[in-house]
């Protein structure tokens, strides 16, 4: 695993989570393994990877819902395991919101100061309303949840998560039930929330995307285990694994060994690496937005990379055009360009395939 | 949408059905009719039968001799009958407290279980509920007599020591009646409760609640409709029953089922049971009206 250290690290005391060597075992199935992490304080912090991967597990032992088999969770400095889940300073968004059908959206927004007595009832409403208001939802507490739209639910349950001022809010794939406008609405929203808030939010998502704009962090996981944690642009910029190069955007990739001078990779060459020193088997990966593809060899800037290939189709994108290339020895390599088409270029053609190689990563085996 | 259909859009589904209104009616009262006229026949006619008797006089031998008198009911107003229907108010309104606790334990323990598991589970329940009432009752006599299976476990447990005779009793009375009524005050709490998304339950942990007010903030609210069904399910027919209290408790303490049997039969009275079947009827249907409001309340605030 390798953690990068954030440029913005705030000075907090303790972490807002730390675990450390936390694990979950069903029976046989390893849902979790060996995960080490640090979440901050007031942090956006993504739990990121693909279906099955254990982020629920992950975030139900924060919770309490579930206890680790191996591993300690400290929450605020303050060891976790075995509080159970309402002695915790947290909430959870959950997916399916879990807002109480028999109450009215203000008893649903108020169930916490009630059920805690941590206020007097006069202030409940005060706070109720002002619970609304940060979720835009003015006037709606006298509503029956079933009357709600799908988004209004989340904001209600959102509401409901942050009226106590919780140090923590966990949300468990929060937009995963809206639609696609809906989703860019309220990816923008929660960010604004959590600023407004200042409590530290860890969402679990499956998709990278909303992950990259969301995150201040974000973790990777994999097979249960946290791959790389890191910003969004350390995450995308510098993958650490061939995972998460593949998992977080599209990646080319090069598969051979590293001799110092470059990667040779059978029946394509020596291509250049973006530093020496490498040595062993790896891959190379290149985005395909740092690809440039050119007709003539002459057209190639000295000290790039270049692969020379059959030019396969060209995709229109609106914003960008996707070129798809055969390489010599067979396999697929995939170009972007924003902006104007290079002239010429027809699929059928032979093109060259290149690009600085100080855009590129080697990820060793 | 419906706003922008255009001028050519195909009529409204119900037309053609508006069109052979006449002939659907009467097709519909053509099916209907054999229900109508057994309904009518073997529920409505001896119903009728039985409120004429109760205001009948009786002959020396306690036949129906006709004529119009309210004695029948007077005579009911005696400190002893009152007693009897003091008594099964009582039972009914204590089995059905028993009941619906219990049926609330083991429904929320069904529905925690895994699907598969469930329908194993239901099934173990529903079987005995198959089983006439008359055969369930008499495996209690075996179970609970001297020297029989509960007798060897409370030996075993130090509670008893040797044979006890536990019937007749109004103890073992009152065991037939729950076990009697469980499986019906179990069905309804568990299709409610079934129905409740787990992540509820989870939601008002995370939200402050501890293992009590989970169930009395969350899940008893939810489950309200299925326990107002098994309360009605459980206490209305309560008052009815007479085979237990005779098998279990001996017929020593009655309920208005067994007053009435023992009227018709004993006493050779049949006014007067008809006048005791009215008023356990009345009963019935004064219980009805009660739940019945309770839940139309109850679905009106939901809404
Ligand atoms: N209660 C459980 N009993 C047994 N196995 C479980 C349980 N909960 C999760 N698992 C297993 O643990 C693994 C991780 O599950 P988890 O729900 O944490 O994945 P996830 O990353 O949240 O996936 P998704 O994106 O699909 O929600 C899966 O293989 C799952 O089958
Ligand atoms: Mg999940």
């Amino acid at each position: 695993m390798i953690v990068h250290k954030s440029p913005a690290a705030p000075a907090a005391a303790a972490p807002a989570v730390k675990l450390t060597g936390v694990g979950k075992a069903f029976g046989r199935t390893h849902a979790v393994r060996g995960v080490t992490l640090d979440i901050r304080q007031n942090e956006f912090f993504s739990i990121l990877g693909p279906s099955g991967c254990g982020k629920t597990t992950l975030m139900r032992m924060i919770t309490g819902f579930e206890e680790p088999t191996e591993g300690e969770i400290a929450l605020g400095g303050v060891p976790a395991v075995g509080v159970p889940p309402h002695k915790r300073d947290l909430n959870m968004l959950f997916q399916s919101y879990a807002l109480f059908p028999h109450l009215s959206v203000h008893d649903n927004i108020a169930f916490e100061l009630k059920v805690r007595r941590s206020r007097p009832k006069e202030a409940i409403s005060e706070a109720v309303r002002e619970a609304l208001a940060l979720v835009r939802l003015e006037g709606f507490g006298d509503r029956a949840v079933s009357q709600l739209s799908g988004g209004q639910r989340q904001r209600v349950a959102i509401a409901r998560a942050l009226i106590g001022r919780p140090s923590l809010l966990l949300l468990d794939e929060p937009l995963g039930a809206l639609d696609k406008k809906l989703r860019a609405e309220m990816q923008l929203e929660l960010k604004k929330i959590q600023r407004e808030v200042g409590v530290t939010f860890v969402m679990v998502t499956h998709d990278q995307e909303e992950a990259l704009t969301m995150s201040d962090r974000i973790a990777v996981m994999h097979g249960g285990r946290v791959i790389q944690v890191g910003t969004p642009e350390q995450i995308y910029e510098r993958p650490a694994t061939r995972f998460v190069a593949e998992f977080i955007g599209t990646s080319n990739f090069l598969t051979g060994k590293a001799d110092g001078a470059g990667l040779r990779v059978e029946g394509l060459g020596t291509v250049p690496l973006p530093e020496g020193g490498f040595t062993g088997a790896g891959h190379l990966a290149v985005r395909p937005e740092n690809v440039r593809i050119c007709s003539g060899e002459s057209a190639l800037p000295p000290g790039w990379a270049a692969l020379p290939a059959t030019l396969q189709q060209v995709v229109y994108l609106g914003s960008a055009t996707r070129y798809h290339l055969a390489l010599v020895d067979g396999g697929a390599f995939v170009a972007e360009t924003h902006g104007a088409e290079p002239a010429g270029l027809l699929a059928g053609g032979q093109v060259w395939a290149h690009w600085d190689p100080r855009a590129s990563r080697f990820l060793a085996e | 949408m419906t706003v922008t259909a255009p001028a050519h859009a195909p009529a409204p589904p119900t037309a053609p059905a508006r069109r052979s209104g006449f002939r659907s009616a009467a097709v519909t009262a053509a099916l209907l009719a054999p229900a109508g006229v057994t309904i009518v026949a073997l529920v409505l006619v001896p119903l009728a039968l039985v409120v004429r008797d109760s205001f009948a006089t009786a002959d020396p031998y306690g036949g129906i001799q006709g004529g119009f008198t309210l004695a029948n009911y007077q005579q009911l107003l005696d400190p002893v009958y009152l007693k009897v229907f003091g008594y099964s108010l009582g039972m009914a309104a204590l089995n059905t407290v028993v009941c619906l606790f219990l049926g609330y334990v083991v429904s929320y323990y069904l529905a925690g279980r895994p699907p598969q598991r469930q329908g194993l589970l239901l099934l173990l329940i529903i079987v005995p509920f198959w089983t006439d009432f008359l055969v369930r009752t008499f495996a209690w006599i075996n179970l609970l007599s001297p020297g029989g299976p509960v007798n060897t476990l409370t030996d075993a447990l130090g509670l008893t020591d040797g044979p006890t005779r536990w019937i007749p009793s109004q103890g073992a009375s009152f065991v037939g009646l729950v076990y009697a009524f469980l499986p019906t005050a179990i069905f309804p709490v568990y299709a409610s409760l079934r129905g409740v998304d787990p992540a509820l339950g989870e939601a008002a942990r995370d939200l402050g609640c501890g293992w009590w007010r989970v169930h009395t903030k969350v899940l008893l609210p939810l489950a309200r409709p299925g326990l107002l069904a098994a309360a009605l399910l459980t206490f209305v027919p309560t008052l009815g029953v007479f085979v237990i209290p005779v098998l279990l408790g001996g017929g020593k303490h009655e309920l208005v089922g067994n007053l009435i049997v023992t009227l018709y039969t004993e006493f050779r009275n049949q006014p007067m049971g008809a006048a005791a079947s009215v008023v356990l009827l009345t009963l019935m249907i004064v219980s009805l009206a009660v739940f019945g409001t309770a839940a139309g309340r109850l679905r009106r605030k939901a809404s």
